[in-house]
């Protein structure tokens, strides 16, 4: 399998920051508030590899950090320290248009727009992040095929409506305004939008959270489908075990900004090994 | 009248002192080496309000040589209040140049809202007055955040309010001030033209200035350079439509012209006439008719 | 058959002209009465109006500010308006360096945050206190008891010679460590918004000048917005004074700073909410800071909790309108809302032809659809 995704020593701080920083936090001080700046550490040292097709889950309670490795690399937040590499696939990107090779941090900020509309996917957990509430559902998708610089209007439609279908959203609203859908069509739209131009990856912050459960189950459910057949890479953040289980192959357990455990998602669920992840896997139970 | 002499021996010809000339043609050379972009200038405060073509006066004031023959234009007329006041104005501030009403004769013109139908010439200078100089503020309110969306040609918002249009009314609804991309880059408002005058910014053998004294930009299209209005492949770009209920074009009530843009005209009876907005073209149609008729003028 | 509508329109600007000025001139008419108003009237009687002018003109001019008034009769908007547009005319030939406003010839100076202020307080002429009430008796005021008002003040007045400096209020709190310590360096050109346009972000520098020539009420009412809820600046006045501050320029042979002449000015310091220690530091009060020519008290409260406001924006994000630099910068200018405002009266037959043109042929897509 290729390698899609390498990020090494991910890091992120909030505040001016000071030497003592990274020492008086994380899990062992309890906390990701440094004591001496007051500057919250939000991730540090995260490293991680994503390949070809495979959904990794990125768990941990709020505040552990997992939010903020997507939004790092999806370009949302630019992070304090770390790299991370995007091997674009040559048989999917345009032609022209790759380098193959991405060093995401030290694009500059029209290529990486560029890659963020192109190649890259987000589903926020909370549709206004992810939605233009004031354009239609078809509009939000067409915002994306534009972008990608897609001009004919015919073209755009066909494509917004079988997006519209695959996430089973109901046609006869593709002209109507997201913000009087429900939460779960809402997700549905940000899949359609996310997938508009075929990434090959996908982030997914916390997109089944506040809604319903049989909703969820039908979400995750869509997800595995495009997963399989579309063989998008995709990060899943979740504190949910049921989405970990349920989604992923390998996870990331995070705490106060740090990994505290990586594995395959089975042994980490039927066998952890840090205490903590001892304690959330039992709560679950 | 010796309150007038009194009032204008006391300025610079030009009104505008030279620092601020050059200022201002430092900033046109910007606009003219960077087609389409918005080059911010300091601009200055005119005896007259703001949006009533500061902007514009701004760079003719600072172009304008004595030996300058100036036409200025507001709706397609050199007789409307404010083209006049404005012609007036330049009059007195600088003595010594000449105005005209004939596209043909002049050197510069000053414009609100039209370009003149006759094509103009490479020794002509056209400068449009721009209320809203940033075609990306209907979707972005930041200038901050919009001046990074001109930098990487970011315009897919205004395109999707485009598409917008068309699922809500199956036309893209943009009247006038619309969309225009400069070079394949920049995307301007090419201030509140008609679509009918849209055309007449690609290519052009004349160089076009355009200037926002409030918002303090200037920009240009210089000649011979691509402008395309944003538009889909399959729904294209289209002017105003002048035909009447049985598909005729309408024609002109005073000169008979049919390919110039109209003024719809209410009479008290409430029946609708039409003419000439451009009314030196008005006029020069009428002169070739009579002359083709051997009468005089 | 003539061209139709928009003929005339060079005899319409003179008409409108004349009838403007017949207004102004009207009082001559009867039996001789009334004369025109001196600028020097306008310049002691309405001194505030004067004030105004000059400070959202940007120019201290009070001469022309009066003349500006008297010919725009008494439109503040557009008196200021000709004041600036005179100053367009002008180069800029040379600045003053930073001028210090301890040296101001005061004649007004109170301080809310403390009872007792190192050199006093000075309530100083304030209508703060007064009534209002109609003075019916100045309906028809002689000239003898105008004349008698002003000598008795004059005569009943103890001679009292005061300071050449006042001490400022922060200087004392700065002592003491609870504001934060001055970073700018001196010497730091300050930005000039006549010469350069403002693009995002903009210094301090900037925002200051461009509210300190803003029309008084845009800028109240956006500093009230943030008075009443949308923001929370709470601010002390630490200290409000009005004076003549010595104009210092240097000399052109010597190159010695020569007092060239003196403004009047209204400055105003607040101190606001402190905020939490940076990083080795003890928590601070913040500042705002407002100045403007002329005596205006209203505009230099309303920028200078606006200038707290706008740093809190710059440095964390506006929460609202009144900490959204370019909001509050875009917006407070007179001559530019005015000028934008009044532009609506102009002429738009070929926008609108092209909007008409666009409505119909939407309407018979729908009717063809219906």
């Amino acid at each position: 399998m290729n390698k899609i995704l390498e990020v090494r020593n991910l890091s992120k701080i909030y505040g001016p920051g000071c030497p003592q920083c990274l020492d008086s936090t994380g899990p062992e001080s309890d906390t990701n508030l440094c004591p001496h700046c007051r500057s919250v550490v939000a991730i540090h040292g995260v490293s991680f590899d994503l390949f070809e097709g495979e959904i990794l889950g990125v768990m941990g309670e709020s505040g552990s950090g997992k939010s903020t490795v997507v939004k790092a690399l999806y370009f949302d937040q630019a992070p304090s320290g770390g790299e991370a590499i995007f091997y674009d696939s040559p048989a999917n990107a345009p032609e022209g248009k790759h380098d193959k090779q991405h060093n995401l941090f030290a694009l500059n900020s029209a290529q990486q727009r560029w890659l963020r509309n192109h190649r890259f996917g987000m589903v926020y957990q909370n549709p206004n992040l992810g939605l233009n509430f004031n354009i239609s559902a078809g509009g939000n998708i067409a915002e994306r095929l534009l972008m990608s610089d897609l001009m004919d209007y015919g073209a755009i439609r066909e494509r917004a409506k079988a997006l519209l279908e695959r996430t089973e959203v109901l046609l006869s609203r593709v002209d109507d305004l997201p913000k009087d859908f429900s939460g779960g069509m809402q997700q549905r739209v940000q899949i359609a939008k996310a997938l508009a131009t075929q990434p090959p990856l996908l982030f997914l912050d916390e997109v089944t959270t506040g809604l319903d459960l049989s909703v969820q189950a039908r979400i995750l459910d869509l997800i595995l489908e495009i997963q399989q057949e579309l063989k998008t890479a995709m990060v899943v953040v979740t504190h949910d075990l049921g989405v970990i289980r349920l989604l992923t192959g390998r996870a990331i357990v995070m705490k106060y900004g740090r990994v505290i455990e990586t594995g395959l998602t089975d042994q980490i669920l039927e066998d952890p090994q840090h205490a903590y992840t001892q304690r959330l896997v039992a709560s679950a139970l | 009248m010796n309150a007038m002499n009194h009032t204008t021996t006391a300025y610079n010809f030009g009104f505008l002192d030279e620092y601020a000339k050059k200022e201002v043609r430092r900033a046109i050379l910007k606009a003219i080496a960077i087609p389409g972009y918005q080059v911010p200038y300091a601009s200055r405060e005119m005896p007259m309000g703001r949006g009533f073509g500061t902007g514009g006066l701004q760079l003719t004031l600072s172009l304008i040589g004595p030996d300058e023959v100036v036409k200025i234009i507001d709706q397609g007329s050199d007789d409307s209040v404010n083209a006049v006041n404005l012609r007036q104005f330049i009059e007195m501030t600088c003595p010594g140049i000449s105005t005209t009403t004939r596209t043909t004769e002049c050197t510069l013109i000053q414009s609100r809202h039209r370009i003149p139908e006759r094509p103009l010439t490479a020794t002509q200078i056209i400068i449009l007055q721009v209320p809203y100089p940033d075609p990306l503020v209907v979707v972005e309110p930041s200038e901050d955040k919009r001046k990074t969306m001109h930098g990487e040609a970011d315009y897919s918002r205004l395109l999707v309010k485009l598409y917008e249009d068309i699922v809500k009314f199956d036309e893209i609804t943009i009247s006038h001030r619309y969309p225009t991309r400069i070079n394949g880059h920049y995307v301007i408002d090419p201030s509140p033209i008609p679509r009918w005058d849209v055309p007449k910014l690609h290519d052009s053998a004349a160089l076009i200035l355009f200037g926002a004294g409030r918002e303090k930009k200037i920009y240009a299209v210089p000649p011979h350079t691509k402008a395309e209005p944003l538009a889909f492949s399959d729904v294209p770009f289209r002017v105003e439509d002048f035909r009447d209920a049985a598909g005729q074009r309408r024609a002109c009530a005073r000169c008979g012209s049919k390919d110039s843009f109209l003024d719809e005209f209410v009479s008290d009876s409430g029946s609708k006439t039409y003419q000439c907005s451009d009314s030196d073209w008005c006029d020069g149609q009428l002169l070739r008719a009579a002359q083709a008729q051997g009468e005089p003028a | 058959m003539s061209y139709v509508a928009i003929k005339g329109g060079g005899c319409a600007i003179a008409g409108a002209a004349a009838v403007t000025e017949y207004l102004r001139t009207e009082q001559g008419l009867a039996g001789g009465a009334g004369g025109p108003l001196q600028i020097e009237a306008i310049l002691h009687q309405l001194r505030h109006l004067v004030d105004r002018v000059v400070s959202e003109g940007g120019v201290y001019h009070p001469q022309f500010a009066a003349l500006a008034i008297k010919q725009s009769l008494g439109d503040t908007l557009e008196a200021a308006f000709a004041l600036r547009a005179w100053r367009s005319t002008r180069p800029r030939l040379t600045a003053t360096p930073p001028l210090d406003t301890s040296r101001m010839r005061l004649i007004r100076r109170i301080s809310s945050a403390f009872k007792e202020i190192p050199g006093g307080q000075m309530l100083g002429p304030t209508q703060d206190y007064a009534l209002r009430l109609l003075r019916l008796e100045l309906m028809d005021e002689s000239p003898e008891a105008f004349r008698a008002m002003a000598r008795t003040w004059l005569e009943s007045c103890p001679e009292a010679r005061l300071p050449d400096t006042f001490p400022k209020v922060l200087d004392a709190l700065r002592m003491e460590g609870l504001l934060p310590p001055i970073t700018a360096t001196l010497g730091e050109t300050p930005f000039d918004i006549t010469r350069e346009p403002l693009i995002f972000p903009v210094a301090r520098s900037a925002a200051l000048a461009t509210m300190s020539r803003a029309e008084t009420g845009s800028l109240l009412a956006i500093a009230y917005s943030n008075m009443r809820g949308y923001g929370d600046v709470h601010p002390t006045v630490a200290e409000l004074r009005v004076g003549y501050l010595p104009v210092l320029l240097p000399h052109p042979v010597t190159g010695e700073l020569t007092e060239a002449g003196e403004v009047l000015m209204t400055e105003c310091e607040v101190v606001a909410m402190f905020e939490p220690a940076v990083a080795g530091g003890k928590p601070v009060f913040t500042i705002g800071y407002g100045a403007c020519f002329g005596h205006n008290e209203v505009k230099a409260i309303s920028m200078a909790i606006l200038d707290r406001a706008l740093q809190k924006g710059m440095q964390d994000g506006p929460a609202n309108p009144s900490e959204d630099p370019e909001f509050v910068l875009l917006h407070v200018d007179g001559v530019d809302s005015m000028g934008f405002a009044s532009h609506y009266k102009m002429p738009h037959y070929v926008t609108f032809q092209s909007d008409l043109d666009r409505l119909r042929t939407t309407q018979q897509k729908s009717g063809d659809l219906a």
